[in-house]
């Protein structure tokens, strides 16, 4: 019994040494707090893309020289920005995958699509023509 | 009455079509990280590697007949009477139909953004895609619900009831010569749709484009009876019957008497019917199998030139869907809008437009100039007389699997994010707020699936697809040339090619997705 008993401990000790040592090597840093500041010049945003790791807290400081609606797909995260403004979209980086950012010119006739949507909010930031200005890319940590 | 709303109807549909296209977030939320580099020179030299090792190893007997290991479910009768009971087969049946009547409503009433109808999701992302799957993984499915199918075997057995013992087709005899094109020039036309149409995703397209297409498969069945246009017209049908042979399941019939009275010869040489659904209705000793995967791509049958194109097509397409989003695409598309600045400029129709539908006509014939090329060196290398569309169309075959492996690698992430759209849309097809089924305000889950997870799926799928083609090429040239060692010999261009068809696909997934 106590031979067998020896060799089980041994196996397991060795397989937990191995997990943890594969663990360690793959699993590499602890998620942390990172803040990028983006600017958008024209239609590219600079840097086009934003590379971050899963599980990181992560705030995008977005200035534009451009007024509009910005659009972070995936986490779908939108938000006006004015000119020269500077925004912060904060999210933890949960899901890995590369996300599209978009942005959409202000729209003058804000109050007519209202209406026509049924007052479905949501939807009015759906109208016009979305520009790809760049990336984010949460990668596998 | 009844006019007044048929006026009404047209005039929706009319209206409809005149909409402005919206484009809104909804479909490509999340796409795939790139595989890395890492991955991808591991991929490529184990597919290398491997290839060599699979050659060397090859067992000697002698495989010049194809049988292989098969289970037949139907041997106990209980599984027997509950597989093809109505109490399964009917809801099914009903359901598709349904589904059919429901993509072409909700793409002509429904609200018009892309994401939030039924129509897009359903039939891009969960049928096409997810029918695809299910196909090539468990087994030919297509065959029993195919909504036209259905549709025309119910108004055939109304039309027997009203008139005994005369037929709703007309059974002209199908022109044989014309074999698949039909279903080819279909399935090109749905590709360009898919490739380089601008406004595939529009609720109002798609439902166009599924009752022009339910016209002429109804129409195709009229006139030449079911199973003539389901083998040569139906464009799906006779693309998942190619993934089917990929399958783990078979459906067989060994009553000889029923197979020579088919329409079709559909006893391939070595005088088995598989997989020929008209001899399986009709006859009484059928089997349906469990069979190892791929393997009934290996099978001996007459393969035509319409046969080979429809291969290579599928293949090519498969390989364009990836390649179109990538970089280098994306860059040829921007060169061609330069071009055809002044030609073409609209929103719809511009240079992008003209550059895709270049490339899903090009790619294909790049593809088959590239096969027949790699062909004649087999026929060369192993000092045999066959010509080099021969030798094509005995090994088409075996390219599947890297193409099907690539395809779930490329398209798991559309279907396993994207795809999600459909819980909310089963409660509200149309977009008009309802919530029939309580789905209604359900959120996509983008964190489904983590990308270390998919890389290692996507170049494992695709280095076991390139195994597999390695090996069914190996077993057909053992089949097809006299001796080992010219079998052999004939392969070393074989293998090159699928190392770059594989390396290609490797690469593809290891390029960002821009576009």
């Amino acid at each position: 019994m106590t031979i067998k008993h020896f060799r089980m401990r041994r196996l397991i000790t060795t397989m937990a040494v191995v997990v943890t040592t594969l663990a360690a090597a793959c699993g590499g840093s602890t998620p942390q707090a990172v803040e990028i500041s983006v600017n958008v010049a024209g239609e590219t945003m600079n840097p086009e893309t934003i590379r971050v790791k899963q599980g990181d807290r992560v705030t995008l400081k977005i200035q534009a020289e451009e007024a509009g609606e910005y659009h972070l797909h995936g986490y779908d995260i939108e938000q006006d920005i004015d000119e020269d403004e500077v925004a912060n979209f904060y999210f933890v980086a949960d899901a890995t995958g590369r996300f599209r950012i978009t942005f959409h010119h202000s729209e003058e006739n804000h109050g007519e699509k209202e209406e026509k949507e049924g007052g479905q909010g949501h939807n009015v930031a759906e109208e016009g023509e979305e520009i790809d200005i760049g990336f984010l890319e949460v990668g596998p940590r | 009455m009844k006019i007044r709303y048929l006026f009404l109807a047209v005039f929706v549909a009319g209206a409809a079509l005149l909409c402005r296209p919206v484009y809104a977030h909804g479909f490509g939320e999340r796409t795939e990280l790139p595989v890395p580099l890492g991955f991808f020179l591991i991929g490529a030299g184990a597919a290398v590697g491997l290839s060599f090792a699979i050659i060397g190893q090859f067992p000697k007997g002698n495989p010049g007949h194809s049988s292989y290991w098969r289970y037949n479910l139907y041997q106990h009768r209980w599984l027997r009477l509950a597989l093809t009971s109505p109490l399964l087969l009917l809801p099914l049946k009903l359901v598709s139909v349904f589904l059919l009547g429901l993509v072409i409503a909700t793409g002509l009433f429904g609200d018009q953004t892309p994401s939030s109808n039924f129509a897009p999701t359903f039939v891009w992302i969960i049928w096409w895609v997810g029918m695809g799957f299910v196909v090539a993984l468990v087994g030919n499915l297509w065959t029993l619900i195919n909504p036209w199918k259905i549709l025309f075997e119910w108004a055939e057995g109304l039309y027997r009831k009203s008139r005994p013992g005369s037929h709703i087709s007309l059974m002209r005899p199908y022109p044989q010569n014309c074999g698949v094109w039909p279903a080819l020039l279909l399935f090109l036309s749905f590709t360009w749709i898919q490739d380089a149409f601008v406004q595939s995703p529009l609720p109002n397209r798609v439902a166009l484009m599924t009752m022009i297409y339910s016209a002429i498969t109804l129409g195709g069945m009229v006139i030449f009876g079911k199973y003539q246009w389901l083998r040569h017209g139906e464009a799906f049908s006779v693309v998942f019957s190619f993934l089917a042979k990929f399958a783990p399941t078979e459906v067989r019939v060994r009553d000889p008497g029923v197979c020579s009275s088919c329409d079709e010869e559909c006893l391939p040489p070595n005088g088995e019917c598989v997989n020929c659904y008209e001899c399986f209705s009709r006859s009484e000793t059928k089997e349906l199998n469990i069979r190892p995967f791929a393997i009934g791509l290996a099978a001996n049958e007459n393969k035509t030139n319409d046969v080979l194109a429809m291969v290579v097509l599928l293949l090519a397409t498969v390989t364009f869907d990836g390649f179109s989003a990538t970089q280098i695409w994306v860059d040829i598309q921007t060169y061609s809008v330069d071009i055809f600045i002044n030609v073409a400029n609209g929103a719809d129709f511009n240079g992008r437009t003209i550059a895709d539908s270049l490339g899903v006509l090009f790619f294909p014939v790049a593809f088959l100039v590239i096969y027949l090329t790699f062909s004649s060196l087999i026929s060369g290398s192993a000092g045999s007389d066959k010509s080099a569309v021969e030798v094509a169309r005995t090994f088409a075959y075996s390219l599947i699997p890297i193409a099907l492996a690539y395809n779930i690698a490329h398209f798991i992430t559309l279907l396993l994010i994207q795809g999600q759209l459909i819980i909310p849309l089963a409660s509200d097809p149309f977009g008009y707020g309802w919530n029939l089924l309580g789905t209604e305000g359900y959120q996509i889950n983008i964190g489904v699936i983590n990308a270390r997870i998919l890389w290692y799926l996507s170049v494992g799928l695709i280095v076991v697809g390139h195994i597999m083609a390695v090996y069914l090429a190996h077993l057909i040239s053992l089949r097809t040339f006299q001796d080992r060692a010219t079998a052999i010999s004939s392969q070393y261009p074989m293998l090159m090619l699928m190392v770059i068809y594989t390396v290609v696909s490797l690469w593809t997934i290891a390029q960002p997705i821009v576009a």
